[in-house]
C-alpha cells in the first residue's frame, strides 16, 4: 500500500512501472491458468468420446468444449459453469469410491428376504440391487481408486483456483473488455 | 461550467489497468469501479478523493485498454476534471463520451503539485491554481462538447434529444 504524497515524482513514476509490471505478470499468470484448465477439459471431452459415443458424451463433450473456448475469451458464465462442473466432478469421484467400497461388503438380502417369508408366510420378491460388480483384485481396485483420488483432488484444485485467483479474473476481463 | 478542487498528482503513461484493474471489472456499476480507482498505484485514492477533486498527470495519460470502465470509475470516484500534457487518443474519446471533463495543457500538468487546489472554468479553458495564483490557458472545449458533458454524456444527451 503506497501513499504517493509523500513520493517524489521520480518514485511516483517508478510506482507506475512496477504496478504495469505486477499486471503483466498477473495477466501471464492467469494465462497459464485458464490455457491449462481449457486444454485439460477439452482433452477429458476427446478421452470421454473416444471411450465410445452416446448422446450424453457427444453433449457432455459438445458443452465443456464450447465452455472451454468461452473461458479463453474471458466469459464469465464459463467460469462459473468450470467451477460449479469441478465441485460436483469432485463430490462424483468422492461418491463413487464410497460406492465401490459399500459394494464389496457382504450383504445378506438373501437371507432377510427368507426369513421374511417364513415369519410372515407371505411372498416377498428377492430384490436384485444393480450394483456395479466390484472389482475383487488388488491391483485393478488400487488403480482404481487412485485414479478417482486424483480426479477428486485435481476437480478440487481446479474449483479452488477459479474461484479464488485473482489472476484469473485479471485475464478474463482483460481479454473480454480489451 | 466550472470545476474546483484538491489535487492528485500521477506521472506519464498511466494506463487503464492501473486506472480501474481488469479484475474489478465483474461489476459494471459505476459505484464498484470507483471503489478500487487507482489502487494500484494509490492505494488510499478513493478513500481520499472527495467530489470535484482535479487529476493531474503528464504524458500519455489513459493509454493501453480502450476499456470505457477506466473513464467512469474516475468520474464515479467524484473526480470533476482531468489535466494532462497528453491523453492516449480513445480515453479522450470514452471521456467525452461518458462526460468526465478533460483537458490538455502540458504547462498546468508540469506545474500543478499534488494537494494544490485548481479552478477549472471549462467555457473559457482558463485554469488557475489558487494555491500557487498561476494561470494557465487550456484549449476550451466547443459549445457542443460542453453541452454533452453537461448532459452527462452522449449516451444521457441522446436520450434527452429523444425525449424532447
Amino acid at each position: 500500500m503506497t501513499n504517493l504524497d509523500n513520493l517524489t515524482d521520480e518514485q511516483k513514476q517508478a510506482e507506475i512501472q512496477a504496478a504495469q509490471e505486477r499486471n503483466e505478470k498477473m495477466l501471464l499468470r492467469g494465462k497459464c491458468i485458464v490455457i491449462t484448465v481449457a486444454v485439460l477439459v477439452i482433452l477429458g471431452a476427446a478421452y470421454n468420446v473416444a471411450g465410445g459415443l452416446s448422446f450424453p458424451t457427444v453433449v457432455g463433450a459438445v458443452v465443456n468444449i464450447g465452455c472451454a473456448v468461452a473461458l479463453l475469451n474471458g466469459h464469465a458464465f464459463a467460469r462459473w459453469f468450470f467451477i460449479v462442473v469441478f465441485v460436483l466432478g469432485a463430490l462424483f469421484s468422492l461418491f463413487t469410491i464410497t460406492l465401490v467400497e459399500m459394494s464389496r461388503i457382504p450383504r445378506p438380502t438373501q437371507t432377510v428376504t427368507e426369513e421374511f417369508r417364513e415369519e410372515f408366510g407371505m411372498y416377498v420378491p428377492v430384490i436384485h440391487t444393480h450394483q456395479p460388480e466390484p472389482p475383487q483384485d488388488l491391483e485393478s481396485v488400487t488403480v482404481l481408486y487412485l485414479t478417482l483420488a486424483g480426479l477428486s483432488v485435481l476437480y478440487i484444485v481446479g474449483a479452488v483456483v477459479l474461484f479464488k485467483s485473482e489472476s484469473v479474473k485479471e485475464y478474463m476481463y482483460s481479454v473480454r473488455y480489451a | 461550467m466550472k470545476a474546483k478542487g484538491s489535487v492528485f498528482k500521477y506521472g506519464d503513461n498511466v494506463d487503464t489497468d492501473v486506472i480501474i484493474p481488469a479484475r474489478y471489472l465483474n461489476d459494471a456499476r459505476p459505484e464498484s469501479l470507483a471503489a478500487h480507482c487507482m489502487e494500484d498505484i494509490d492505494a488510499f485514492f478513493p478513500q481520499r478523493v472527495k467530489p470535484g477533486d482535479i487529476m493531474v498527470a503528464n504524458k500519455n495519460f489513459g493509454c493501453g485498454s480502450s476499456r470505457e470502465h477506466a473513464p467512469i470509475a474516475i468520474k464515479a470516484s467524484g473526480i470533476s476534471c482531468v489535466i494532462a500534457e497528453t491523453f492516449a487518443r480513445i480515453f479522450y474519446r470514452n471521456a467525452i463520451n461518458i462526460g468526465l471533463p478533460i483537458l490538455e495543457c502540458p504547462k498546468a500538468a508540469k506545474a500543478i503539485s499534488a494537494g494544490d487546489d485548481v479552478e477549472i472554468d471549462f467555457t473559457t479553458g482558463a485554469i488557475t491554481n489558487t494555491s500557487t495564483g498561476e494561470k494557465f490557458q487550456a484549449e476550451p472545449f466547443p459549445p457542443f462538447m460542453q453541452e454533452l458533458m453537461a448532459a452527462g454524456g452522449l449516451v444521457e444527451r441522446t436520450k434527452k434529444k429523444l425525449g424532447a
